[in-house]
């Protein structure tokens, strides 16, 4: 089942690179975002999110802290790891420690052909209620995020390649000159 | 607001009636959806959030958003009380926005008279400065002591609307960029 799969994907996916689609509905199912972007993850504790499209984000996580720039704003966030992103997706996908420690797992029926697991923090002041993950042949398709608002995240992944060789370079941030730079 | 703030300080190209003129039609604007982002540096600290602006009437909904995805906060405000709602489940009130902001996050949101700088025209109180181009639109406004700069404006639905926005005071720099926006003008039937 899905919590099977997700134990062999933290056993056997050192690394992944996927394009991905973004969709966040609100309590109503109503759309409220779409972004598209690429990500790429390396165990452990290394994630980079690129937003391209309809807006250009990065987050970045070097595994000490997480930065987030945004070019448009001209403004980069960073936080530590650890506090920043305890028990939230990013973290948990690039998960430096053992998974069961900060959510509690359990198998998810559905009939779309994947298997889902879902996670619940067991923190709970994480800012969202539960993550889905919905995996097939061991490769992570889609996650699901319900934050305490109500609202859905949706990602769903493509050209997913597991494993494969990523530069050390994507995982590390260096601020643009000229951006201003604040801790949360 | 209808009534046109005297401006001491003001040197703009074009003449101070094609101001006028702007803001008569500004103030014909009041309800509005505006979606965009937000980021706020308070010194070494800020943030920064997609956020979602419901103005309608006397009463706002702003909703901030993580890059992630998912909601972080919600703020709601009417003439009697302002509340936020945090990604925690935690709920906060104060009279103002200003005082709940200052609380929780540690500085002031001057909402009331955000509802008007959004809308690229000045707030109620005295006006210490401004400056427009040669359309009349607003390009610096000196209000409650804040120094906002428009740098980029945008045409919906026949008005004239910021795109980019930088307020700073002593304390703070907000930028706020918006990317959509729907709004409700109220035909007051006067014709610029």
């Amino acid at each position: 089942g899905g919590t099977e799969q997700l134990k062999t994907f933290f056993r056997s996916t050192s690394a992944m690179k996927a394009q991905f689609l973004q969709v966040v509905t609100d309590s109503q199912g109503r759309k409220v975002q779409q972004v598209d972007g690429s990500m790429q993850l390396q165990r452990p504790g290394k994630f980079r999110w690129d937003y391209n499209k309809p807006f250009v984000q990065q987050i970045i996580g070097d595994g000490k802290r997480v930065w987030l720039y945004d070019p448009e704003l001209n403004q980069v966030t960073v936080r530590d790891m650890g506090q920043a992103l305890g028990s939230s997706p990013a973290a948990l996908l690039a998960g430096s420690k053992e998974i069961e420690n900060s959510f509690v797992l359990k198998d998810e029926k559905r009939s779309d052909g994947l298997e889902w697991v879902s996670a619940t923090p067991k923190q709970q002041e994480s800012g969202f209620e539960r993550v889905l993950l919905g995996f097939a042949q061991g490769q992570l398709r889609e996650v699901e995020m319900h934050d305490s608002f109500g609202h859905l995240t949706r990602i769903q992944f493509s050209s997913i390649e597991v494993n494969p060789g990523l530069s050390a370079q994507s995982f590390r941030f260096v601020a643009p000159s000229g951006a201003d730079v604040v801790g949360e | 607001c209808t009534t046109l703030p005297v401006t001491p300080v003001a040197s703009s190209s074009a003449p101070a009636s094609v101001y006028a003129e702007h803001l008569a039609k500004q103030a014909q604007l009041s309800d509005f959806h505006l979606q965009g982002r937000i980021a706020v540096q308070n010194g070494q600290r800020g943030f920064s959030a997609r956020s979602d602006w419901q103005h309608a009437g006397v009463t706002d909904q702003i909703s901030l958003y993580s890059p992630l995805g998912s909601q972080v906060a919600e703020i709601a405000a009417d003439p009697s009380q302002v509340s936020l709602r945090t990604q925690d489940g935690k709920l906060y009130q104060a009279a103002d926005a200003e005082s709940l902001t200052e609380q929780t996050l540690g500085w002031r949101l001057p909402l009331r008279g955000l509802s008007d700088w959004v809308l690229g025209r000045p707030a109620d109180s005295a006006v210490t400065l401004s400056r427009w181009d040669d359309m009349g639109r607003l390009l610096q406004l000196q209000q409650d002591g804040w120094d906002i700069v428009y740098s980029e404006y945008l045409q919906v639905d026949g008005y004239q609307l910021p795109q980019r926005i930088t307020l700073r005071n002593a304390q703070l720099t907000i930028k706020l960029i918006s990317s959509q926006w729907k709004i409700s003008p109220q035909n007051t039937g006067i014709t610029p």
